[in-house]
């Protein structure tokens, strides 16, 4: 693989339902090559998980999908590529504001504690075989004013400075690019250091939602799964998964 | 394969304590169940049986250690044991099982208010959409490897699944 796999091509359209179901529709008319990223001006029904609206003004964020050949997640742990992306996106920001970013468990990206990236990633499987994963980002970036009272921020909130959309995606193409030949080359403790060192609340205190009950806990790992493990007030470490608890803010 | 072969294949997954190996090669297909699992598939048609099924897969997943001394007793005669796993194989080769090949949450739509993407009776073809499975906030497409017809939906919308349960019965058309 060269070192440009994530952003070789750039198809840019300035209205689209959601970039990740525009970029399915491509995919299944092999009218698009792997690697490529489709970038929106506007989506009419942004979607974030499961139902979740993402909201975005038209023009002023960085809203796109990549698409990636399953056969090159062979091997490696799923979450890995959730983990790739959130650290890029990380990094990206890092890139252009001063300000320290967290990656919140499992792969949300925090400023300041408020959200200013979303990621969807949805991966095509056919039988068992992993056939694709669509890579959905929705990048806050020159947006000033929310709506409905979101607490969220955005690049130009942070540096009071207007950005080039396409300057921040090819950031982020070279950032996802870096990280994720790391994955296939299987240096997972280099990403997971990485990760870890950007954890919001890694190895401090903080609370999770865990079933009905609110519990303050340390915050002690992320695993290649994905599974969280908490030392609770017992001194005991537990596990988690996604559906059994949540941090908060 | 050989009836030697078949026989320490059958006391090899009695070992290994797990409840189903399913092996297919061009022209040969063996399935190895425990008993354990067999007796409560007696039937394929009979609906209520194919319920159960998945009672016992999510209960050997949360208790690995408990449940695995059982399957060694049962599968020790190992040439008896044999037989039985090959009618079974007849006895539901016009039905596909689709099994779940990795734990999260089962969608059958693609979204809180949308249709789901398939119902009992759907004709499906393969590469149609069966359903999500979530896991870890990466959303798995599941597609159809066959064609045919949903004769079961095994799974609950919503529910959390373990690796390999029951999602779908499929009469292949």
């Amino acid at each position: 693989m060269n070192n440009q796999y994530f952003g070789s091509h750039i198809i840019q359209i300035d209205r689209v339902s959601s970039t990740n179901n525009y970029a399915a529709k491509l995919l299944n008319q092999t009218k698009i090559p792997f690697g490529a990223v489709i970038m929106a001006q506007f989506q009419d029904d942004g979607r974030g998980q499961r139902g979740a609206v993402w909201q975005s003004k038209s023009g002023e964020n960085l809203l796109f999908s990549s698409i990636l050949e399953g056969s090159l997640m062979k091997g490696s742990p799923p979450f890995y590529l959730s983990k790739c992306v959130a650290i890029s996106i990380k990094d990206t920001l890092s890139y252009f504001v001063k300000q320290k970013i967290h990656l919140k468990w499992p792969n949300d990206v925090l400023v300041e504690r408020q959200k200013i990236a979303g990621v969807l990633i949805e991966n095509q499987w056919k039988g068992n075989n992993l056939f694709s994963s669509i890579i959905g980002v929705g990048l806050n970036v020159n947006q000033t004013h929310f709506e409905y009272g979101f607490d969220a921020t955005s690049m130009k909130l942070l540096s009071d400075k207007d950005y080039d959309l396409k300057e921040v995606l090819q950031v982020f193409c070279t950032k996802l690019n870096l990280n994720f030949n790391k994955l296939l080359s299987k240096e997972y403790s280099d990403l997971q250091q990485d990760y870890l060192s950007s954890l919001y609340k890694y190895n401090e205190k903080t609370h999770f939602k865990i079933g009905d009950k609110l519990e303050e806990v340390v915050l002690r790992d992320v695993n290649e799964n994905g599974i969280v493990s908490l030392e609770m007030s017992s001194g005991n470490i537990q596990e988690y998964d996604l559906s059994q608890a949540r941090q908060l803010i | 394969m050989n009836i030697n072969e078949i026989q320490d294949l059958i006391k090899f997954v009695a070992k290994a304590g797990v409840n189903e190996v399913e092996i297919e090669k061009k022209e040969f297909k063996i399935v190895i169940k425990s008993d354990y699992m067999a007796k409560k598939k007696t039937n394929f048609k009979e609906e209520p049986t194919i319920v159960q099924q998945q009672i016992p897969v999510g209960n050997i997943a949360a208790q690995p250690v408990a449940a695995a001394p059982a399957p060694v007793q049962e599968a020790a005669p190992a040439a008896p044991a044999a037989p039985p796993a090959a009618e079974k194989e007849e006895d539901n080769s016009n039905l596909i099982t689709v099994k779940a090949q990795m734990i999260g949450t089962f969608y059958r739509s693609p979204g809180p208010d949308k249709d789901p993407f398939v119902e009992v009776g759907s004709t499906i073809k393969a590469g149609d959409k069966l359903c999500i499975i979530e896991a870890m906030k990466l959303f798995n497409e599941i597609e159809s490897e066959v064609s045919g017809k949903i004769v079961k939906v095994l799974a609950e919308d919503q529910s959390p699944i373990e690796f390999d349960q029951p999602l779908f019965l499929v009469d292949p058309s």
